[in-house]
């Protein structure tokens, strides 16, 4: 009783906080935003997020990419302990919902990368989409995933930042690292984001699939 | 502005709930349908990419796998 009371005194204090920097806010001055706008038209993109973050920080999203690998790392190395049977059995209901959902899944994934170049979207949201279409092929279609090689989807997981990096180094030649030639830069940055929807998309799914591994 | 006002009661609400509520099953629950609410807060926000990354992971993948955290726990259970 006394650890609830605790728990609302903190809430309420929390949400009193809130309020007061909500309310002590300083007016909203876009000068980042001024300056990206400025150089948009150099960074081979017409989408200021985009333009952001995969010329601007590159190596912000680079080291992110990084991040969710080592994820991935930490979540292989500690083996999974939770075992259940696969449901294998022919179902009619899920065959048919995933005929209809993954279409829709793939090509709105598709959609959504290529879309990033000028509206919202992007590598990181459409490999977000395609992990959750991996997640329920794995939960409706446990046998598809008996065959694969576990050094082909390592390989895979790490092509993304592999290309990422080796476009870096490349980009030495030049000037600095990963700053992009004028002329290649949008042929480079789509490239760059083909490559890490497919490995993000993997590692996303890895996390959950790694966690729940079949019985033999 | 209703719509706002509305939208931000009800994520108050349901983070009340998923710190409050006892049932596991229930605060996960809550927690996906709190994602959920977030991401039209996004799209609110005209952040529209946020916003298809918070259903896609925080209330999809996020909720799938404390799902299954659930089930674990209750699988120990059963064998102790």
């Amino acid at each position: 009783m006394l650890y609830k009371g605790v728990l609302w005194c903190m809430a309420a204090l929390f949400l009193g906080m809130l309020f007061f920097m909500v309310a002590t806010m300083p007016p909203f001055s876009p000068k980042l935003d001024t300056l990206v706008q400025a150089d948009l038209a150099m960074s081979g993109v017409s989408h200021d997020v985009t333009a952001v973050l995969l010329n601007f920080r590159a190596l912000d999203t680079l080291l992110e990419v990084g991040v969710v690998l080592l994820a991935l790392m930490g979540i292989q190395v500690v083996s999974p302990h939770f075992r259940y049977k696969p449901y294998t059995e022919a179902n009619t209901i899920t065959d048919i919902y995933i005929a209809i959902l993954l279409p829709v899944i793939i090509l709105s994934a598709l959609y959504l990368l290529l879309a990033g170049s000028y509206k919202s979207g992007g590598a990181f949201v459409a490999s977000a989409l395609l992990a959750g279409g991996i997640i329920i092929l794995k939960l409706t279609k446990p046998k598809l995933f008996v065959s694969l090689e576990k050094l082909h989807l390592r390989f895979l997981s790490a092509l993304g930042l592999l290309f990422f990096v080796g476009i870096g180094v490349l980009t030495l030649i030049e000037g600095l690292f990963l700053q992009y030639p004028l002329s290649y830069a949008s042929t480079l940055i789509l490239m760059i984001e083909t490559l890490l929807m497919f490995s993000l998309a993997i590692i996303l799914a890895s996390f959950f699939i790694n966690a729940v591994q079949d019985l033999e | 502005m209703l719509v706002d006002i509305l939208l931000s009661i009800a994520l108050l609400w349901l983070s009340i709930g998923i710190v409050l509520k006892d049932d596991l099953f229930s605060v996960v629950v809550y927690f996906i349908v709190f994602g959920m609410i977030l991401a039209l807060v996004w799209v609110r926000l005209f952040a529209f990419d946020l916003a298809l990354a918070e259903v896609a992971l925080g209330s999809g993948i996020t909720g799938a796998l404390l799902l299954d955290t659930i089930a674990f726990i209750k699988m120990q259970k059963r064998e102790d």
